[in-house]
C-alpha cells in the first residue's frame, strides 16, 4: 500500500518569453492506494501524468506532505535512470541489480534473454541506438522483483515485437505485482484494469471500478485529442 | 495518518542500513568498474596537481637558484606539503562535485545526491592516497629523506578536516549554483583567491601579526599547517589553532547536510 499524507505538488516553469508561472500539479492529498491491484491511472496533460508517476516512485519529491510506501515500488518503466553511457549494457544491469539487492546473475540474464541486443549488449550503453535503449528501458525494471509496477504512457504501445515483449512482461509481472497504469486508451483500461485513478485539475480521486472512474472523466480526458496546429 | 513510534522505527534501523549500505557499495563497484575500463581518464584527473608543483618547483629554480626553501631543505617537498592537501580540498569541493551528481531524474529512486556525494569523497580519497605515495614517494628518492613524515599523527586529521570542509564549501556551490546562475563563475574566483591565501606557498607564521591575524580565519590554512606539522618538526604554531579547524571542520558537514535537506525537495525543479 502507498499512503499519500498531504502530499502537494506544484512546480514553478520558468520562460524566456513568459513570466514564470507557478503550476499545481496535485492538491494537498490524502489517500490510501493499494498495492495489489491494476490501476487505470487517468490524468492530463501527459507532463502531469508522469510527474505524478514519477512522484509515486520517488524520483521527484512532494512539494509538501510525504508518501510512505508500505511495499517495494518500482522505477517508471522505461526509466534508465543513472545508467552509465560509458559502461558495458551488462554492467550497468549488474549494477541496477546490486543497486536493489537482487541476483546479479538471474537479472543479467533475463535481460540479455529478452531484449535480443546481441553483440551490443557487451557494448557500452552509450552506443545504443534509441530503439535499443527504448527496448532496454522497458525489459529493465521488470527484471527486478517489485510489489508495483509504475508503467508510463510508452510502456506498453510501440513497434510489433516490442509491443509483443512489453505485453507479455506486463502480464506476467501483473499476475504477482500491482501495477499503476497511465492511460488514454478507454478500451485498454476496461480490459486490463480493475481501479481507475483519476487526476483532474489537481484533484486525485480513487475509484473501485474502471467504469465509475470513466463515468467521471472530463470530456478533455474522455475523447482522444486532437493536435491542432497554429499556423 | 500514524506516524511509526520510536520501536517501530529503532526495529527498522537495521534494514534501512542494510539497504543503505548496498546503494553505497554498488555506486562504489560501479565507480571502481569505470576505472578499470577507463584507467586514463582517472589518472589525467591527478595530472593538475602535479603539473601546479612542478611548474611552480621549477619557477622558483628558475629565478633564484640559491635562494634557500622558506622552510626545511627542500622548495620541492614545501610546496608539496602545501598544495597536497589543498587539491585535495579543491578536488572534493569543485565542479567535479557538481558533475557526480546529476539531476534526480537521471538516477534511480534508491540513490540520493548524498549517495553520490559520498561515493565521490571516498574515490578522491582513494586517488589522493595514491598520489601522495606517488609525490612525496619521488621526493624521498629523488630529492630529500626527509619526504617521510617524522610524525603520522596529524596528517588523517588534516586531510579529514580538507574533506570535511570540502565537502560544505561543496554543498553550498552545488545549492547556489542552483539559485543564482553566475554563482558557477564566482565560485571559481574565489576558490583561485583561496589556493593564494591558505599558506600553500607561504609560512603564516612569518607573516606580519596583522595579516597573519586576517589569514588566520581560513580554516584551510590551518589544515595546511596541521599537515604540515606532521613532516617539520620544527614547523612553527603560533597560528595553528587545531580547535578553530574542528569547529570549523563540524560546522562544515553540518552546513552541507542541512544545505542538502533543505533543499531536497526542489532538487529537480
Amino acid at each position: 500500500m502507498i499512503v499519500l499524507d498531504q502530499v502537494t505538488m506544484q512546480f514553478t516553469t520558468a520562460s524566456l518569453t513568459n513570466y514564470s508561472r507557478t503550476r499545481t500539479v496535485l492538491f494537498p492529498t490524502s489517500l490510501a492506494i493499494p498495492s495489489d491491484r491494476r490501476i487505470a491511472f487517468f490524468a492530463d496533460p501527459a507532463e502531469d501524468r508522469r510527474m505524478f508517476i514519477d512522484l509515486i516512485g520517488g524520483l521527484v519529491l512532494p512539494s509538501a506532505g510525504r508518501i510512505v510506501r508500505r511495499v517495494s515500488v518500482s522505477f517508471p518503466v522505461g526509466h534508465l535512470g543513472s545508467f552509465e553511457p560509458r559502461l558495458a549494457v551488462k554492467n550497468n544491469i549488474a549494477h541496477l541489480a546490486r543497486l536493489y539487492g537482487a541476483d546479479v546473475q538471474m537479472t543479467v540474464d533475463f535481460v540479455e534473454s529478452l531484449a535480443g541486443l546481441g553483440e551490443a549488449f557487451n557494448k557500452p550503453f552509450g552506443m545504443l541506438s534509441s530503439l535499443e535503449k527504448k527496448t532496454l528501458g522497458r525489459i529493465v525494471a521488470y527484471s527486478i522483483p517489485f510489489d508495483l509496477y509504475l508503467l508510463t504512457d510508452d510502456a506498453v504501445f510501440g513497434k510489433k515485437k516490442l509491443e509483443d515483449i512489453s505485453a507479455r512482461l506486463f502480464e506476467a509481472r501483473s499476475r504477482t505485482a500491482g501495477m499503476i497504469i497511465p492511460t488514454r486508451n478507454m478500451r485498454f483500461a476496461r480490459e486490463h484494469c480493475d481501479m481507475g485513478l483519476v487526476l483532474d485539475h489537481g484533484k486525485l480521486r480513487l475509484f473501485d471500478d474502471v467504469e465509475q472512474a470513466l463515468a467521471v472523466l472530463p470530456e478533455s480526458m474522455a475523447r482522444p485529442v486532437k493536435v491542432r496546429h497554429r499556423n | 495518518m500514524k506516524r511509526p513510534t520510536v520501536i517501530q522505527k529503532i526495529a527498522s534501523l537495521g534494514t534501512d542500513l542494510r539497504r543503505y549500505g548496498q546503494v553505497i557499495l554498488a555506486l562504489l563497484w560501479r565507480e571502481e568498474e569505470i576505472r578499470r575500463h577507463l584507467p586514463a581518464e582517472s589518472l589525467f584527473e591527478l595530472l593538475e596537481p602535479l603539473l601546479v608543483l612542478a611548474g611552480i618547483v621549477l619557477l622558483r629554480y628558475m629565478l633564484s637558484r640559491e635562494a634557500p626553501a622558506p622552510l626545511g631543505v627542500s622548495v620541492a617537498l614545501f610546496y608539496a606539503t602545501g598544495f597536497y592537501p589543498k587539491y585535495f580540498f579543491i578536488a572534493i569541493a569543485l565542479k567535479k562535485m557538481r558533475a557526480s551528481v546529476g539531476s534526480p531524474r537521471q538516477r534511480f529512486p534508491v540513490e540520493q545526491r548524498l549517495d553520490y556525494v559520498i561515493v565521490h569523497i571516498v574515490m578522491r580519497a582513494l586517488d589522493y592516497a595514491i598520489l601522495g605515495l606517488l609525490v612525496f614517494g619521488c621526493i624521498y628518492f629523488f630529492i630529500t629523506a626527509d619526504a617521510i613524515p617524522y610524525n603520522f599523527s596529524p596528517l588523517l586529521p588534516a586531510l579529514t578536516a580538507c574533506a570535511a570542509l570540502g565537502f560544505g564549501w561543496g554543498m553550498f556551490n552545488l545549492v547556489l549554483m542552483r539559485l543564482i546562475w553566475f554563482w558557477g563563475y564566482v565560485a571559481v574566483g574565489v576558490n583561485r583567491v583561496l589556493i593564494l591565501i591558505s599558506g600553500a606557498m607561504f609560512v603564516p607564521d612569518f607573516l606580519s601579526p596583522n595579516l597573519r591575524y586576517f589569514l588566520s580565519f581560513n580554516p584551510e590554512l590551518h589544515a595546511i599547517a596541521l599537515f604540515r606539522s606532521g613532516f617539520y618538526p620544527q614547523y612553527p604554531n603560533i597560528v595553528l589553532d587545531t580547535t578553530y579547524l574542528t569547529y570549523c571542520a563540524i560546522a562544515a558537514v553540518l552546513l552541507g547536510l542541512l544545505l542538502d535537506r533543505v533543499t531536497k525537495r526542489t532538487e529537480g525543479r
